[in-house]
């Protein structure tokens, strides 16, 4: 066994040595949903650590790191007290740079609860980030519904969807539908006050049971949309008679009275 | 009111025939309360000239042909109105002021059915329809071949309520129905929620500009508000 430096490629050297001599063994196993290389305590390995390594520190009554090199360079001094000692499975850890970052942790349940923590601590910050990106979308509401985009429409959408299943609004503005929508618009020629229209006429019309999927939803009203444009456009039509509809009216009597 | 049961046998089956709603039965001008009285006016003009035969089929009359259209929103009496007109043609109109063939019978005179029900008529002539269904669909345009069953005046109810897909094959029905009655010399009432300035916008311009000649418009607004409330 060579004297080992400090640095990765040193250490993976003495590792690669320690593997040969079979003192330890390399295994791939899978930990959530990741699969992982893991350096092993062989048992060949475990007497040899009991007899160079732990006999000679609690010898010495010492606090220095198990994996101290100068400990492991050190000539054999077994003595008559290897017995007491049981035989103990030391996990070396993966490789890398976790190597490294985690040389303490040798517990999978706590590594595995720090990644977890990582996750979430990022789903959070993504999270946080998409809602603070929604509401600046909210400014909508300063404009007259006519002239609302369909990325306005949109956000009224995925709004109205997180207020009755609090679906996550960006389920809704991430997706195809804002494009969808472009594409209703310009094929029925609506705007955006029709279109909120057509939204109060959806939204009254649907099971709430029955629904709690955003995308089941969004395509559920662009499969709608069609039939309630008719319906949104009369409802925003104005009853009154302008001037101009009373000339055509006068007109249309008199072609009945034969004045024409 | 007048009591249907009371007419003679002819016309009493020309209002059974008709599809009126039995609880508009038997109803006149004066029962229409609600309803502004220059509007009625207009409508009784109209329902004159249908009379005195320049509207049914008059060769050569700029009134050929021009119907009704009753316009506004719900409640304010337009079905009622309709329904009214036809039964004042069918109980007090002479024979001959329905323009009727020679030696001829006239099987149904009027006839009241809502867009979405002549939709659902269009639309089980495409599968197996029966003779009934063809005769009076064929009625309706006032293109059956036995002039007996051309329907003089027709109620279209409801325009503007029915399902509209994607292929927009709703609008071109209403155009094609409302245009073969017209150059047929026929007039419709039609009743709709949607004003015919907006017509150009649901059902295209040159269907406004059409019913701009084959209607006279009448905007319904009863001082009283929602009639039904």
């Amino acid at each position: 066994m060579g004297h080992w430096q400090i640095g990765r490629h040193s250490a993976l050297k003495a590792l690669k040595e320690l593997r040969e001599l079979g003192y330890i063994e390399l295994k791939t196993q899978k930990i959530g949903a990741s699969i992982v290389k893991k350096n092993y305590l062989t048992v060949l390995g475990s007497d040899r650590l009991t007899a160079e390594l732990l006999l000679p520190l609690v010898v010495q009554n010492s606090n220095n790191s198990v994996f101290a090199n100068s400990l492991i360079s050190k000539p054999d001094t077994p003595t008559e007290s290897v017995e007491e000692f049981q035989t103990i499975n030391i996990e070396v850890d993966s490789m890398g740079y976790e190597f490294f970052e985690k040389q303490s942790s040798i517990d999978d349940d706590e590594v595995l609860k720090a990644r977890q923590k990582t996750q979430d601590s990022k789903k959070a910050e993504y999270e946080e980030a998409k809602a603070k990106n929604h509401k600046k979308r909210l400014s909508r509401h300063s404009v007259s519904a006519d002239k609302w985009t369909c990325t306005d429409v949109g956000y009224e959408f995925a709004d109205r969807i997180y207020r009755v299943w609090s679906i996550k609004p960006w389920s809704v503005t991430n997706s195809r539908f804002i494009p969808a929508l472009a594409s209703l618009r310009k094929k029925h020629d609506t705007n955006g006050a029709v279109e909120l229209a057509i939204l109060d006429l959806f939204f009254g019309s649907i099971d709430f049971e029955k629904y709690d999927d955003a995308e089941h939803l969004w395509k559920l009203f662009v499969t709608r949309f069609p039939s309630y444009v008719l319906q949104a456009k009369s409802s925003m039509i104005s009853t009154e008679e302008s001037d101009e509809e009373l000339r055509l009216k006068e007109k249309a009597l008199a072609r009945l009275r034969g004045n024409v | 009111m007048f009591n249907v049961d009371e007419l003679k046998l002819r016309r009493r089956s020309w209002v059974k025939i008709a599809a009126i709603p039995y609880n508009r039965q038997g109803w006149e001008f004066k029962d229409c309360t609600g309803v502004i009285s220059s509007d009625v006016e207009i409508i009784k003009e109209w329902v004159s000239t249908v009379e005195s035969g320049k509207v049914i089929k008059s060769k050569g009359q700029t009134s050929c042909g021009q119907g009704l259209m009753l316009y506004g929103e719900p409640g304010h009496g337009k079905t009622t109105l309709a329904l009214v007109i036809l039964q004042d043609i069918l109980r007090r109109f002479p024979y001959e002021a329905f323009s009727p063939e020679a030696n001829k019978t006239l099987v149904r005179p009027c006839y009241f059915l809502t867009f979405s029900a002549l939709l659902d008529l269009r639309g089980a002539l495409m599968e197996d329809p029966t003779d009934e269904e063809q005769s009076l669909f064929a009625g309706i345009l006032g293109e059956s071949v036995d002039d007996a069953y051309n329907i003089r005046v027709l109620v279209i109810d409801d325009v503007g309520k029915e399902h509209m897909s994607g292929s927009g094959w709703q609008k071109t029905m209403l155009h094609h129905v409302l245009r073969t009655r017209f150059n047929n010399g026929l007039p419709t009432i039609v009743t709709s929620n949607i004003p015919l300035e907006a017509w150009g916008a649901v059902y295209g311009p040159a269907t406004e500009s059409f019913a701009r000649e084959a209607f006279v418009p009448i905007a319904l607004k009863s001082p009283k508000g929602d009639l039904r409330k």
